[in-house]
């Protein structure tokens, strides 16, 4: 099983708000030999918390924005996926984490609108599991040679 | 033929001219008649006057001849007086009658001077003679010269008497001709008579002609008129005319009414209604005038919101003509007010009813995947802990009991294996449900683009999609040349397919496949008919047709969700289409589509293609 150096560790937040959706991404990443880190957010304000809350020190802010790939499900309650999409993009101090939206819609002019808002990879979910554990099994090779931003330009 | 003939009023015309140019004619040929008995008559005149005057001449000499002879017996010479007389008279009426002649009778004047020649002759005897009994010589007159007098007065006589019959025969042959050309100016009075009836008769045909057309006219312009009001006052519409020259503007009372004002209650100034217009609409509206104007629209047709007496605002239907229109434009224009103010609120209604539906679809048929995707990952992530579960425990398996063992197996590799297989299957139908519900949901969404599109091509692309079944089943395809239509290519090739889908699906089994598309063009439209020789649909699933996922009877074997027809339905429903059939079963079926040839794109009602193109999104 290939284990990427720990330099090249990098943390995954995944904001998902369907708990079972949560657990056969990870399962189906941990098969694909990805064994970075993961922050789970259930809905749209506690992952906007844990990126622009206030109260953070100047080392959480840093930790959380350096070295980060976001996995982003668009239809989630209270802030959704467009919604955080245009926070991270739109602030200069998340603006270079890498966002992959990974969601059960696939109609175009939602993947165009996320594409426009500076999504950078879009991914769909397959309803049928074959085809969702090998779409999460591709992903996670993908991720495990992706490079992310070291630094964030503050 | 006559009945046309006697209605037209050139043909009158053009009698009536010729019957007056007849009647001039007549006239002449009056008149001509007229002189010619006139110079008969006078003629007449003249022959009686000549015979009168030669008489006169006669008695002249007769009385001449009685006083010669007086002298000659008495010697008086008192007796010559008589002589004298005579003979003065004779002078005078022969010139009389020589002047007579002359004037109306030259060609007689031979006669009358070989006449004068004897008279004169005479009265020279009768002249010698008295001069002989005065002088005294021979008193007595000679037998000779006595008979020599006689003869020649018998001479005269006779000479005297030729020419006065020839002249009476004259007088009688003109008196003949004079009772012909009487008989003759008699005919030619009744031809007149009858002429001149002809033409006042004709004139007043004429007049009554044109009078009945004039009456028949105005009966229609009447009848025009009143249908007209009637028509106005049945529909309750206001009526407006505006003069864009003058500025002037007449209102009907239901035009104000409409308003909530009485007849009375405002001016009739155009600015004063404007102003009643809503501000946001007026734009709009003074836009849609203003095409009109220069002839870009073909009708003026505007809908805005007027303000109303009781501060609300009515939607109103604005409609009208152009009148007085020549090369320099529209001076005018008349037209009709409607109020639609409870059909625009209905048609509100609809629109947020229907958005709501297809929010409602959209968020159901989404919302409902993401279970789904539970669903199936952890059944499959079950079957596979179970496969684990069996490989750990085989081993040990032999030690069970066979109770035990027998329990195990019939969970492990049959009750576990089933219920996963219909949990499978069910999430499966559920998937293609949701989805289906999705693409439904999606046709009011898509923004329709109209060009001009070629049916064959995509007849043929839905044909060549179909091509393995097509090939395998040995279907007969027959297509007539299609035409070229302003549409959205993609909608038809969704509907073309799904037409051909059905009917290649549907086909019998035992006999071979035949499929035929043609097309019928009528003013506004194209009527595409596919026909197949399928197995048709029976009477009591005809109802269904078109209903979302329904599916007749007679095609448990075939796969399919009983969406396409209610799809293409929906389709041409915004395409300002239509879609029927006829069908007998076991014969085949006949799919007409109708597409018009200027589609005017309804949205469905649907919120995105008016307000944003974004879908709605899962709120919570």
């Amino acid at each position: 099983m290939m284990v990427p150096a720990f330099d090249d560790q990098f943390t995954l937040v995944m904001i998902e708000d369907d708990a079972g959706h949560a657990r056969l991404i990870r399962k189906n990443l941990e098969r694909a030999g990805i064994g970075n880190p993961v922050r789970h957010f259930e809905d749209g304000a506690s992952a906007i918390d844990y990126f622009f809350g206030d109260h953070l020190s100047a080392e959480q802010v840093a930790e959380r924005h350096e070295r980060t790939l976001v996995l982003l499900d668009l239809n989630i309650p209270h802030i959704d996926g467009y919604e955080i999409l245009r926070r991270l993009k739109g602030d200069p101090s998340t603006r270079a984490i890498p966002v992959i939206v990974l969601t059960t819609t696939d109609n175009p002019r939602e993947i165009d609108r996320c594409y426009e808002l500076g999504c950078n990879v879009y991914i769909t979910k397959p309803v049928e599991y074959d085809n969702f554990s090998d779409a999460i099994r591709k992903l996670g090779l993908m991720l495990a040679v992706v490079k992310v931003p070291n630094t964030v330009v503050k | 033929m006559w009945q046309k003939l006697l209605r037209q009023r050139h043909y009158y015309l053009v009698m009536f001219v010729l019957l007056s140019v007849a009647t001039v004619a007549f006239s002449f040929i009056v008149y001509a008649h007229y002189d010619r008995i006139q110079d008969q008559n006078r003629r007449s005149l003249f022959e009686y006057e000549a015979i009168r005057q030669s008489r006169v001449v006669l008695v002249d000499l007769l009385d001449m001849q009685t006083g010669v002879h007086a002298y000659l017996i008495s010697g008086e010479e008192k007796t010559l007086t008589a002589y004298r007389t005579a003979r003065t008279m004779l002078d005078r009426d022969l010139s009389a009658y020589r002047t007579l002649v002359l004037r109306y009778d030259p060609e007689a004047a031979r006669d009358i001077y070989l006449w004068l020649d004897n008279i004169r002759s005479l009265r020279k005897t009768f002249d010698d003679q008295v001069e002989n009994r005065r002088l005294g010589r021979g008193a007595a007159l000679t037998r000779e010269a006595f008979l020599r007098q006689v003869q020649d007065m018998a001479h005269v006589r006779r000479a005297l008497e030729t020419t006065n019959i020839k002249r009476i025969v004259d007088v009688r042959l003109q008196a003949a001709e004079v009772a012909r050309a009487r008989s003759d100016f008699f005919y030619t009075l009744i031809i007149g008579s009858v002429l001149l009836i002809g033409v006042m008769l004709l004139g007043t045909v004429t007049i009554l002609n044109l009078e009945a057309d004039f009456r028949s006219r105005l009966a229609e312009q009447e009848g025009v008129m009143q249908r007209y009001r009637e028509v106005t006052e049945g529909i309750n519409d206001g009526l407006f005319e505006v003069n864009f020259v003058s500025g002037d503007f007449y209102c009907s009372a239901a035009y104000k009414a409409m308003l909530g004002y009485g007849p009375d209650e405002v001016e009739n100034r155009w600015d004063v209604f404007r102003n009643m217009i809503h501000p946001d609409d007026r734009e709009v509206a003074d836009a849609d005038l203003r095409r009109y104007m220069e002839g870009t629209d073909g009708a003026y047709r505007s809908t805005f919101r007027m303000r109303h007496k009781d501060g609300g605002y009515r939607w109103i239907l604005s409609r009208g003509v152009g009148t007085g229109a020549d090369f320099s434009g529209i001076k005018s224009m008349i037209g009709t007010h409607a109020d639609i103010t409870e059909q625009k609120q209905r048609e509100e209604e609809l629109r947020q009813l229907y958005a709501d539906l297809e929010t409602f679809t959209y968020i159901t048929s989404h919302d409902l995947r993401a279970p789904l995707v539970n669903l199936k990952g952890f059944s499959k992530e079950l079957e596979i802990s179970m496969k684990d579960v069996s490989a750990a425990i085989a081993p040990y398996q032999a030690g069970f009991a066979a109770a035990d063992q027998k329990t195990l197996d019939l969970a492990l590799n049959e009750d576990v294996p089933e219920a996963l297989g219909f949990i499978a299957k069910g999430v499966e139908r559920m998937d293609s449900l949701t989805r289906a519900i999705l693409d439904l949901s999606r046709i009011g969404k898509r923004v329709y683009t109209v060009e001009p599109v070629n049916t064959q091509t995509i007849f043929d692309k839905c044909v060549g999609a179909l091509g393995y079944d097509i090939t395998q089943k040995g279907i007969e395809i027959a297509c007539a040349p299609l035409p070229v239509v302003m549409s959205d290519a993609i909608a038809l090739e969704q509907i073309f397919g799904n037409l051909l889908d059905n009917a290649v699906k549907y086909l019998r089994t035992d006999v071979t496949g035949k499929i035929e598309m043609s097309v019928r063009e009528t003013s506004h439209d194209y009527i595409f008919t596919l026909s197949d020789n399928g197995r048709g649909i029976a009477d009591i699933d005809k109802p269904k047709v078109f209903e979302i996922f329904r599916r007749a009877r007679n095609t448990t074997e075939v796969g399919g969700l009983g969406l396409g027809m209610a799809y293409v339905k929906a389709t041409l429903r915004r395409l300002s289409g239509e879609i029927w059939f006829d069908s007998k079963i076991d014969e085949g079926t006949r799919f007409h589509v109708r597409l018009p040839k200027r589609p005017n794109l309804s949205d469905g009602f649907g919120p995105v293609s008016r307000t944003s193109t974004q879908p709605p999104l899962t709120e919570t």
